[in-house]
């Protein structure tokens, strides 16, 4: 573990850090995001991807966070065009270096946003999914991608490309009447619920059944 | 019309092509509640039907009258129909309303030009005699037959042959008759007209022509009285159980190849269920079990014993009461072998059994240990004692050949075992004591509510026929309905409630510490049994037993008849002729009672052996009974 005194030069030269970067946006005169370092925002922006990676459904895009990290590579390119050139101020040297490499992170950052939301959505075209929010463009890639696969399923009409690769388990089921419900009708036809009897079915037939406490599932 | 062992494999072939379909389920299959074997058929049947993912609606019925609404219930497009342990004493079709038009198949024309019906019931079913309707006359009607019918029943099936082509004749003869008449009237009119020169010749020939007529249907009455006698003698003859459902269901497993060790266990378990009540059934089939055990579940592979065995096997077996799970004094005590063969119910008998223990060079105390604390010494030369004492006392027969299941490490459980756990599960009354206050609840309540108990035990016996802690339950119970059953049973031998009349013996229960256990049909038969194997070691006459016990809340009787018993062992079977077997014939004596009494009697039970009658109406019902000269 750090020393008190190493813990206390890290939070120096923290501090110096920070220093140097209000500096920076002080000189471009935008105080939006005072007090934060550069690439804090597009930090965000990578975290809220890393969140929506594991979730079903695609999550509505988050415009103010990409307004204000273009926003902030704008403003750092403005600021190191109005920075003269001059080879022997070091000092000089070492902001431009910093601003690039602040500006690349964020386009790094909204490249993969953009990415990530773009897998999702082929993702969503390929598990037949409706697309319920999403901008204008994200829209428009969707319906098109939709298009590119119905072309290209229509080369293999007898193979089901979209269909799941997980092969079935318990596609029939045993399952007891707990009420009498009379006549279900399901998918593939009439049932008569009749109490205490058991049926051996088509589990997606009964599913919402159990769940609504009709019938109970026999192990 | 009836399908003999051999062409099961085509039933089977025929309800999975028709109960095949993307659509919901075509298949029904209704079970007997009240009954192991009818239990263990079903669940050898759906198993199997399970694995060709055909799929299925298994019903429990309670006995007739449910049986008849949950089939009018049915969708129009169910294709067949299985009813196990119920069904082969009555006319099927008739019974259900069935109009074979109804279900003529358009599309599928057979080669002869007639139409197969698009909807099957498949009958299994051990009772006989079997209904003569469904064997010979129905196509939808298809009765699973062991051989019985091509054995037994030639005569039968020509008398009813002859009778259908004789009714048929006397239909044709009626409309014949018409035409004969308006010729006579024809002739009247020539004779009027005067043409007198033809007049004798004519007459004569009609005169004649009639005569010949008159013969002919005299004839034909007199051989259709003959045949109808056949037939009704047929029927008089009693009831009886030839075969298990199980074992039935099992041959039809055995034909298409899909036996294995679980089905074979519940088939075990199904016949060895009518021991008690049907000796044969389990003797005759024994052998065959035996060598289905051996050659699904070979012994002598040298596997050790381990967590997931669940190995079948060939073992000795007691006519104890739950030697494995109780204690050697109380399944000795409780045993109804035993009881008989020492009459234990009395004083003198229970010191006999002290002095046996003390034969056996088993003491007092170490009897009382549970089986499975017992000194591990005495456990081990168990067999060698019991064959050294036993014949002294005349129990040699109390060892014989049974079936063990081993469960892993979680115990072992003998077959006979099982099917006193599941019937003690069937009979056990959870509900008893919850409506006893409202004295106002109709009757029809009481008794609907008395059924969905019943339904409701059938599925606990369900579940537990694959869950051994479930049995273990199941055998705390049986324990606790033996003890009750033995101590009711005692009672009626000491306070001499057992009648012997001319024809029959004779036990009404009114009250005692038990009695409203005997609601239960089971437990009520249980009893009898007990009578009955006290009765047949006592006194040899050969007399059946009409037990009845009271039910105040409903203010009913119900009434079980049991055929009489031969006493158990080899000795005795030697004596007798064995092919006599004894019939119970207490379902025709009772219906035909109470038709001409007027009783208010309810025959609902598959068992037709047990009714319900009225209160008032019992003690003219009992009279009219003994003097009738049916039984």
């Amino acid at each position: 573990m750090l020393g008190g005194d190493a813990s206390q030069a890290l939070k120096k030269n923290h501090h110096h850090h920070r220093k140097h970067a209000s500096v920076l946006i002080t000189t471009t005169r935008h105080r939006a995001f005072e007090g934060k370092m550069y690439g804090d925002i597009a930090n965000k922006l990578v975290v809220e991807a890393k969140r929506t990676q594991s979730l079903e459904q695609l999550t509505v895009f988050q415009d103010e966070l990409v307004r204000s990290i273009i926003k902030e590579t704008k403003d750092l390119a403005k600021a190191l065009e109005t920075m003269e050139d001059d080879d022997e101020d070091r000092s000089k040297l070492c902001h431009q270096f910093v601003a690039h490499l602040a500006m690349r992170r964020n386009k790094r950052a909204l490249l993969l946003y953009e990415k990530l939301r773009a897998e999702k959505l082929d993702q969503m075209v390929w598990e037949n999914k409706e697309l319920e929010v999403g901008n204008h463009h994200e829209l428009e890639y969707f319906k098109s991608y939709s298009e590119v696969l119905i072309d290209y399923k229509s080369e293999f009409p007898d193979v089901d490309l979209t269909g799941s690769l997980e092969p079935p388990t318990d596609v029939f089921i045993d399952v007891r009447v707990l009420k009498d419900a009379g006549e279900i009708q399901t998918e593939y036809g009439v049932f008569n619920l009749t109490k205490d009897s058991q049926f051996f079915v088509r589990k997606a037939d009964v599913e919402r059944l159990i769940q609504q406490g009709y019938l109970q599932l026999i192990t | 019309m009836y399908i003999s062992r051999g062409n099961f494999s085509k039933v089977f072939d025929d309800i999975k092509r028709t109960s095949m379909s993307h659509s919901t389920c075509k298949l029904i299959i209704f079970v007997a509640c009240l009954n192991v074997d009818a239990l263990c058929a079903s669940k050898i049947l759906t198993n199997v039907l399970r694995k060709e993912i055909i799929q299925y609606q298994l019903i429990p019925i309670v006995g007739y009258s449910d049986l008849k609404t949950h089939y009018d219930r049915l969708d129009g497009d169910i294709t067949n129909i299985v009813l196990l342990g119920c069904g082969a004493m009555v006319d099927l079709e008739s019974f259900f309303d069935i109009d074979p038009n109804d279900f003529v198949d358009k599309d599928n024309q057979n080669l002869d030009g007639t139409f197969t019906s698009s909807r099957s019931i498949y009958v299994i079913d051990g009772h006989k005699p079997w209904n003569l309707d469904n064997i010979f006359g129905s196509h939808i009607i298809k009765c699973l037959d062991d051989g019985y019918i091509d054995r037994e029943l030639d005569r039968e099936k020509e008398a009813y042959a002859t009778l259908i082509k004789l009714q048929e004749d006397e239909e044709e003869e009626d409309s014949d008759d018409g035409e004969f008449d308006s010729e006579e009237s024809e002739n009247e009119n020539d004779v009027v007209n005067g043409l007198e020169e033809d007049e004798d010749e004519e007459l004569t020939s009609s005169q004649e022509k009639k005569r010949k007529a008159i013969q002919e249907t005299k004839q034909r009455k007199r051989q259709m009285k003959e045949q109808e006698r056949l037939v009704e003698q047929y029927y008089a003859t009693g009831m009886t159980i030839t075969v298990s459902v199980s074992l039935q269901v099992y041959t039809m497993l055995s034909e298409i190849g899909e036996t294995n060790t679980d089905n074979l266990w519940f088939t075990i378990i199904g016949t060895i269920s009518l021991d008690n009540l049907y000796p044969d059934v389990y003797r005759m089939s024994f052998e065959a079990l035996k060598a289905e055990v051996t050659r699904l579940s070979p012994t002598d592979l040298g596997l050790s014993k381990n967590a997931d065995s669940s190995q079948l096997s060939v073992d000795t077996d007691y006519y104890l009461f739950l030697l494995r799970h109780w204690t050697l004094y109380d399944s000795f005590f409780y045993s109804n072998y035993v009881n008989a063969k020492l009459s234990i119910w009395s004083e003198e008998g229970r010191k006999r059994l002290h002095k046996m223990f003390a034969r056996m060079g088993i003491s007092l105390q170490d009897s009382k240990q549970n089986w499975l604390y017992m000194d591990t010494n005495i456990k081990k030369n168990l067999n060698v004692t019991f064959n050294k004492v036993l014949g002294f006392f005349g129990l040699d027969d109390l060892i014989r050949e049974g079936f063990v299941r081993t469960y892993g490490f979680r115990g072992t459980l003998s077959a006979s075992e099982c099917v006193e756990s599941i019937s003690a599960l069937l009979e056990h009354n959870k509900a008893s004591t919850t409506n006893t206050d409202d004295e106002e609840t109709d009757i029809n309540e009481l008794i609907s509510l008395k059924e969905k108990a019943w339904i409701e035990n059938f599925w606990s016996s369900w579940d537990a026929l694959d869950n051994i802690d479930k049995i273990n339950k199941g055998l705390e119970y049986a324990k606790e309905f033996q003890k009750a059953v033995f101590n009711t049973g005692m009672a009626v031998l000491e306070k001499r409630l057992l009648k012997t009349l001319k024809i029959y013996h004779l036990v009404v229960l009114r009250d005692g510490p038990d009695y409203e256990m005997f609601r239960n049909p089971l437990i009520l038969i249980r009893l009898g049994n007990w009578i009955l194997e006290s009765c047949a070691e006592s006194n040899k006459t050969l007399l059946p037993l009409v037990l009845a016990a009271l039910d105040e809340s409903t203010d009913t009787f119900l009434v079980v008849g049991l055929a009489p018993r031969y006493p158990r062992g080899r000795k005795n079977l030697e004596d007798i002729d064995q092919n006599t077997t004894l019939l119970n014939t207490f379902s025709v004596a009772f219906q035909q009672v109470a038709g001409t009494t007027g009783a208010k009697v309810r025959i609902d039970s598959f068992e037709s052996s047990i009714i319900e009658i009225r209160k008032e109406d019992f003690q003219p019902f009992l009279e009219k009974l003994a003097l009738s000269g049916l039984v």
